[in-house]
């Protein structure tokens, strides 16, 4: 009879604290460890991370960018992961350039990390430029994103070129069906972020109602863009003096003084 | 100043960063430089420089300006009798399209990079010269390397004190996200009409800037000043 040797009870789990990080990294580590809660452990943070990823839509590539980096990655990647993508969507300039710098310094980069960065640059710290390095560092990453290309083209409606807008939302609407049930709602409001673009870029009336009629194929009742072609002249031609109807129409895409982005054009987050 | 013109009311306001506030300052410089006045011989500053003083310092103290508005001049005149560079398109340039945009620089141009480092398919400099930039609002760097001009700098007086009205009372998170609420407004008041059936701001603002750029290439066509990129006319 083999003889069975009880298995000792294991320990608890160790307690995040052990971390191969230390000097700079260890002090911001301990400082996101304050800031999060529930705290990432051993055991939770794959699924608190895949919460994250699910809720910002990019579940797919997280499994890839996991899989890929399972040597490297664990709590403390996974707490300051999501640290930083929540303080710098919150517009905690400080900390999550912190953050980011010991994420890239001591990790690999990730799509969300990165676009993460590039919405702090473009909302919050008016570095336009530098948000279009990380939004096209994020791309590279994941070029299947629909979150890059859809906020590529906000960011180049403020940059004024209404032609890149128009293109990175065309982008942005062949990504959609990754929002599964969601598609449609998406993909109307791609069509009428484009619409907005061809009026910026003084387009014929005829091509703006174009993509709003698109809009509306693909979200019947879609209620901006009713009221948005309902507004253009029925002279399908450019027309200067047609457009201070439009202004009054347009501001309402203007944005909200505390949201990242535009508020009527912002996506509505992945279902849970 | 003019004695074709009327000068335009102080008005006080603030911009979101310091970096609009240069901006500011180099697009009123630009303006001057671009407008006729008695003192130079109805000339504007640029123009005088070129065809009767060839000294920027000499036709910069006609103008009278403020010692840092003054040094800008210099610079800028300084850079005219040089000719062109598409270099000097970069920095705080580019008007009130530009105005609340982070500073330019050469190693952000993601275009020039492609001209510079010969890639497929990149155009050539004088192309690229006459190619809407991402960095300037789709001005061309040609378009940026001439200056604002005193329409668009009225434009600008009229829009900035506005958004300055219209935003005091709000409050952002960052300055960042102050800027982020004048940029949306700026474009919109851009893609619309100027008011008085004039057409469209952006539209004003580039047929000034194209009128002024044919002016200086044939002053410096005349006056044998290398152009390094041919503006296309």
């Amino acid at each position: 009879m083999a003889i069975k040797v009880k298995r000792k009870r294991r320990t608890p789990e160790a307690k995040p604290t052990a971390t191969t990080l230390d000097g700079e990294s260890r002090e911001i580590l301990d400082e996101a460890l304050e800031r999060i809660n529930p705290k990432p452990d051993r055991k939770t943070w794959k699924p608190m991370a895949e919460g994250l990823a699910r809720a910002k839509g990019i579940l797919d590539y997280f499994h890839v960018f996991v899989e890929e980096q399972q040597d490297k990655l664990g709590w403390e990647w996974a707490t300051l992961w999501i640290c930083h993508a929540l303080a710098a969507e919150g517009g905690d300039i400080e900390f999550s350039n912190r953050v980011y710098n010991v994420l890239k310094t001591e990790f690999q980069t990730d799509y969300l990390t990165e676009l993460s960065r590039a919405r702090l640059c473009r909302d919050f710290t008016a570095e336009y430029f530098l948000s279009r390095d990380h939004f096209l560092a994020a791309r590279n990453l994941w070029p299947e994103g629909y979150e890059v290309h859809y906020q590529l083209g906000i960011l180049y409606d403020m940059l004024g070129v209404p032609e890149f807008a128009f293109a990175f939302a065309e982008l942005a609407h062949e990504k959609t069906e990754q929002f599964g049930d969601d598609a449609f709602k998406h993909k109307a409001r791609v069509s009428y972020n484009q619409a907005v673009a061809m009026w910026q870029a003084a387009r014929p009336y005829g091509d703006i109602k174009a993509y709003l009629r698109r809009a509306l194929d693909e979200w019947p009742g879609y209620e901006r863009a009713e009221k948005l072609i309902q507004a253009l002249p029925d002279n399908d031609e450019a027309d200067p003096k047609g457009r201070s109807s439009m202004q009054r129409l347009t501001e309402d895409i203007q944005r909200s003084m505390n949201a990242p982005s535009y508020y009527v054009i912002e996506p509505e987050r992945a279902e849970d | 100043m003019t004695d074709t013109e009327t000068p335009a009311p102080q008005v006080s306001f603030v911009l979101p960063t310091s970096t609009a506030v240069a901006r500011y300052m180099q697009l009123k410089v630009e303006s001057v430089l671009n407008t006729p006045y008695q003192v130079t011989d109805e000339l504007t500053p640029y123009e005088h420089v070129l065809t009767v003083s060839h000294d920027a310092k000499v036709t910069a103290d006609l103008l009278n300006l403020p010692e840092q508005q003054a040094e800008i001049a210099i610079d800028l005149l300084e850079e005219a009798l040089d000719g062109g560079a598409i270099e000097d398109a970069y920095g705080l340039r580019g008007g009130v399209l530009n105005v609340l945009l982070p500073m330019a620089s050469e190693d952000l141009d993601l275009g020039l990079d492609a001209v510079l480092d010969e890639e497929d398919g990149a155009p050539t400099i004088d192309k690229f010269a006459n190619t809407p930039n991402e960095l300037f609002s789709s001005l061309t760097p040609a378009q940026v390397w001439v200056g604002t001009g005193p329409i668009e700098a009225q434009l600008a007086d009229a829009l900035l004190p506005r958004l300055w009205a219209e935003t005091r009372e709000l409050s952002f998170p960052t300055p960042g996200a102050a800027n982020a609420e004048w940029l949306s407004r700026l474009r919109l008041w851009s893609y619309n009409p100027a008011g008085g059936g004039r057409g469209r701001v952006i539209d004003l603002i580039v047929a000034e800037r194209n009128m002024l750029l044919e002016k200086r290439v044939t002053i410096c066509h005349e006056r044998g000043i290398d152009i390094e990129f041919l503006p296309n006319l």
